[in-house]
């Protein structure tokens, strides 16, 4: 069986007395959609600050293949191959489409400040390279028509593509999807499930955290629900739509 | 986009400006208005760079008159008492500058709005104490006078020969700010800026970005000040006051912040026009802090707005024309 | 360091750092209830003292005082009029608005400068000038004691003031949750001109009480601006009890280092404290209603 391209191991985060993250475990496979869904409160997007480098966990560990990636920083998690897209976008406001993108593909690791400061040192290869790749990630989310425009005239939706095609920018090997449909009209979320296919056809691993559990259940390949801080149920969407802790998680029936 | 803008025609633009620049002390020969040129070119080279570190980068950096007197003073005391020439004392004063720039700016990166700017405010302040208190080497109050001046090849510069040195300071930083901006260094330092979280999931390392664009901008400040030391050949504390740092301030705000023409419109006609109307010093100030608190009133983008302002209007008009 | 020496040294620190603490609090009024630094706050002490200098020679001194005082408030309560709130109303960036306040700090300094002039001139304090000595160790000179009792005064009053009564807890409120006081009818626009009055006020009182010691002039209020807002950002902007603290902490340092050490470097001090202060702990010092 090859590795797996995500491994999160028994992961615990607290704040204070609140246990957020409890001991979480779970893989993603290479190519695979991963969704993680739950009631509101139940960690989900702790978890995914973790994974992405944004706050240190208490305990267990987060492995990329075959590198340990627990405690490392966000841009160094970045850089050693998972991108991500958020829910509340954070793009470049100065910038245009284009040049959001652009950042995404940038190799950032050192900051060659004789190359920037006199544009020789191989200066144009790489911005000719990272430019090849920015068009790429355009494409691949399908939204090269945008590729000129201030990111002021777009539309919300038009934003979250943005802000993915920037994650894609850098061809990531895990791609983390934060509540990616939120506030998308019905238009839109289909041209964000096409997007995401192509993305996953590349290949690229991606992990969801998303609301809108009908949506992400009918894209994704495996599910795991979290429910106050614990992992509740995992399976295919299937399993997960007739899981009885499932229900009575959203529903609440015991209560 | 303009022709004249256009990236191929960039190295026409730059050499054609140099020429253009340095045959000014062709025409004029005065004194006066020699010293005039310098004292905008040094000022240039300031305003320049404070226009990055703050515009672009998005930091306070009132400790700006701080690493200027640092550059002046470095040089002028090392040629002065220790007898070292004046070019070697460039590397140095560059150097030691952005190395006292990199140790406090190392803690004062990760400080947000208020908490940076007072922090080197107090920089500022301290710098300008130190440099009057530590008068076996830097002469206190009084300074330091007859520091021998820049030679090349056995001929002395000075007056319109200092000037081309000094053209030549401003014309190297203002290519080298102008390269960073459409480099991968300058496009993480905007992004440092314009939201660190997302530069950070671009693999942006955000301190280390920001503390690189406040060492620059030390070390263009300390370059300027090595040019003011061999064109006076003197040096005294006042090069350092605070004061300095906020009319610099003033002039890139009225300027237009992150407006290159602008705040080079601005710099130069806010250094040159109290001059030709004879104003005090004091009275140069007052009027500077009115102008601001008008231009932060009425026009907010400074020259380099309205300049902008002006051409967007131009080009509607032009479309407007061309669809009859 | 003989006893009389350590006296001195108390009295005279003690004496500079309630001046330090009185310019900090009045920038902390206004830091707290508005987010906003403003640098001017020297300016009003500075001009406060000018003022009595221009008053004194044509009416009695106690309308001197309450004319200068007044005077100065009013400037203050002016400058957040026809210039704050103009770039409050426009959503001005951080960058404009600080910007704006150092140019009305420069326009009171250099406009003091112009109508002024460059001298400095000597201001009499309200008491006498007879030295009082007491039990034949130690000497002082009775505007320290109207020093001491006048910072009291103040920050009793004040402390007071955004506790009990309606318009000193709006102050508060608005620190503490500037869209929530807006919810239950705070004005923000009153309260903030509330705060530049309230600060310009103690400004004033503090520059009647520095001015006797050192002279009135244009640049007087350098030091005590700079200084103040050293003390606000290091005593901690939790309560004006930092400010008292941290003002009186400041002073004895700065006089027992100017007595044992060296004088010279003693005023430098300050900024070294606060650089300490902010490099150890720039997350502690950051209070709600900051904008940064």
């Amino acid at each position: 069986m090859t590795e797996p391209m995500l491994r999160v191991e028994q992961l615990t985060k607290r704040f204070g007395g609140l246990l957020a993250v409890d001991c979480i475990s779970f893989d993603v496979g290479e190519g695979e959609i991963c969704a993680v869904i739950g009631p509101n409160g139940a960690g989900k997007t702790t978890l995914f600050n973790i994974i992405a480098g944004e706050g240190k966990p208490d305990a267990g560990r987060v492995r990329l293949q075959d590198e340990n990636l627990t405690g490392f920083a966000d841009y160094d998690v970045a850089r050693r191959g998972i991108g991500r897209a958020f829910q509340l976008v954070h793009l470049f406001e100065s910038m245009s489409v284009a040049e959001n993108v652009l950042l995404g593909a940038e190799d950032h690791r050192q900051l060659r400040m004789m190359s920037a400061a006199t544009h020789l040192c191989g200066h144009r290869r790489r911005l000719e390279i990272a430019r090849a790749q920015a068009d790429e990630a355009l494409a691949l989310v399908g939204i090269n028509h945008l590729a000129g425009r201030p990111i002021g005239s777009l539309s919300f939706g038009q934003q979250r593509l943005v802000g993915a095609a920037r994650a894609l920018a850098s061809r990531p090997r895990l791609l983390l999807l934060d509540e990616p449909a939120a506030g998308l009209s019905r238009g839109e979320l289909e041209v964000l499930r096409a997007a995401i296919l192509r993305v996953r056809s590349r290949p690229t691993s991606i992990l969801i955290v998303e609301h809108n559990v009908e949506f992400v259940l009918s894209l994704s390949d495996r599910a795991i629900v979290m429910n106050f801080g614990r992992k509740i149920a995992e399976g295919s969407p299937d399993e997960i739509r007739h899981s009885e802790a499932v229900i009575e998680a959203y529903l609440g029936r015991k209560h | 986009m303009h022709r004249l803008l256009s990236p191929n025609l960039r190295w026409l633009r730059w050499t054609a400006g140099a020429l253009l620049l340095a045959l000014f002390p062709v025409f004029v020969r005065e004194p006066y208005y020699i010293t005039l040129a310098v004292n905008l070119a040094i000022t240039l080279i300031l305003t320049l760079s404070l226009n990055f570190v703050v515009g672009t980068s998005g930091q306070w950096s009132f400790a700006h008159a701080a690493f200027f007197g640092m550059g002046a003073y470095v040089p002028g005391v090392l040629a002065s008492r220790f007898g070292l020439d004046g070019w070697l004392g460039l590397p140095l004063s560059v150097a030691l500058t952005s190395v006292l720039a990199t140790v406090v700016g190392l803690p004062i990166v990760r400080l947000r709005g208020y908490y940076l700017a007072v922090c080197t405010l107090a920089l500022g302040f301290l710098a300008e104490i130190i440099v009057r208190q530590a008068v076996d080497l830097t002469g206190g109050g009084y300074g330091i006078q007859q520091i021998p001046p820049l030679f090349i090849a056995g001929y002395r510069l000075h007056g319109g020969s200092y000037y081309l040195l000094a053209v030549a300071a401003l014309l190297a930083s203002s290519l080298l700010l102008d390269n960073l901006k459409g480099s991968t260094l300058g496009h993480a330092i905007v992004a440092s800026r314009d939201n660190p979280i997302a530069a950070a999931s671009c693999g942006i390392n955000v301190g280390r970005v920001k503390l690189t664009a406040f060492v620059i901008s030390a070390a263009l400040a300390a370059l300027a000040g090595w040019v003011h030391t061999f064109y006076y050949l003197a040096l005294n504390p006042s090069l350092l006051a605070s004061d300095l740092t906020f009319l610099w301030y003033f002039m890139v705000f009225i300027g237009g912040l992150g407006s290159v023409p602008g705040v080079v419109i601005g710099t130069a006609l806010l250094s040159v026009a109290p001059e030709f109307l004879g104003m005090a010093t004091h009275n140069q100030v007052l009027a500077f802090g009115l102008l601001m608190l008008g231009v932060a009133l009425f026009a907010p983008r400074g020259i380099g707005g309205a300049l902008t302002g002006l051409l967007q209007t131009g080009r509607l008009l032009a479309a407007e024309r061309s669809a009859k | 360091m003989t006893l009389q020496s350590i006296l001195q040294v108390l009295v005279s620190g003690l004496q500079v750092g309630c001046i330090y603490a009185l310019m900090a609090l009045s920038f902390y009024v206004i830091q707290s209830a508005t987010g906003i630094l403003n640098f001017a706050q020297g300016e009003w002490a500075m001009i406060s003292a000018v003022l009595g200098v221009v008053f004194l020679p044509f009416v009695p001194y106690p309308i001197a005082i309450a004319a200068a005082i007044a005077g100065a408030t009013s400037l203050a309560i002016l400058s957040e009029r026809l210039f704050i709130r103009r770039l409050e109303s426009r959503n001005a960036s951080l960058v404009t608005i600080i910007l704006s306040l150092l140019g009305i700090m420069i326009v009171a300094r250099y406009g003091t400068a112009l109508l002024f002039g460059q001298e400095e001139y000597p201001l009499p304090g309200p008491a006498r000038s007879e030295i009082i000595e007491i039990g034949g160790e130690l000497y002082l000179l009775p505007q320290t004691l109207v020093i001491y009792a006048a910072t009291v005064a103040v920050f009793a009053a004040v402390e007071l003031h955004m506790r009990r009564t309606k318009l000193g807890r709006s102050l508060r409120v608005a620190a503490i949750d500037p869209i929530g006081a807006q919810l239950i009818g705070v004005d923000l626009n009153r309260v903030r001109a509330y705060a530049f009055g309230l600060g310009g006020l103690i400004a004033a009182v503090a520059g009647w009480l520095y001015a006797p010691l050192y002279a009135a002039g244009y640049m007087i209020g350098v030091v005590p601006g700079v200084k103040g807002f050293i003390v606000m950002v290091i005593g901690g902007m939790a309560s004006p009890l930092g400010s008292l603290l941290g003002g009186i902490t400041l002073g004895l340092i700065e006089v027992a280092a100017a007595r044992y050490f060296s004088s010279l470097y003693s005023e430098a001090l300050a900024f070294v404290v606060l650089m300490g202060v902010l490099f150890v702990r720039p997350e502690g010092l950051i209070a709600a209603g900051t904008r940064s």
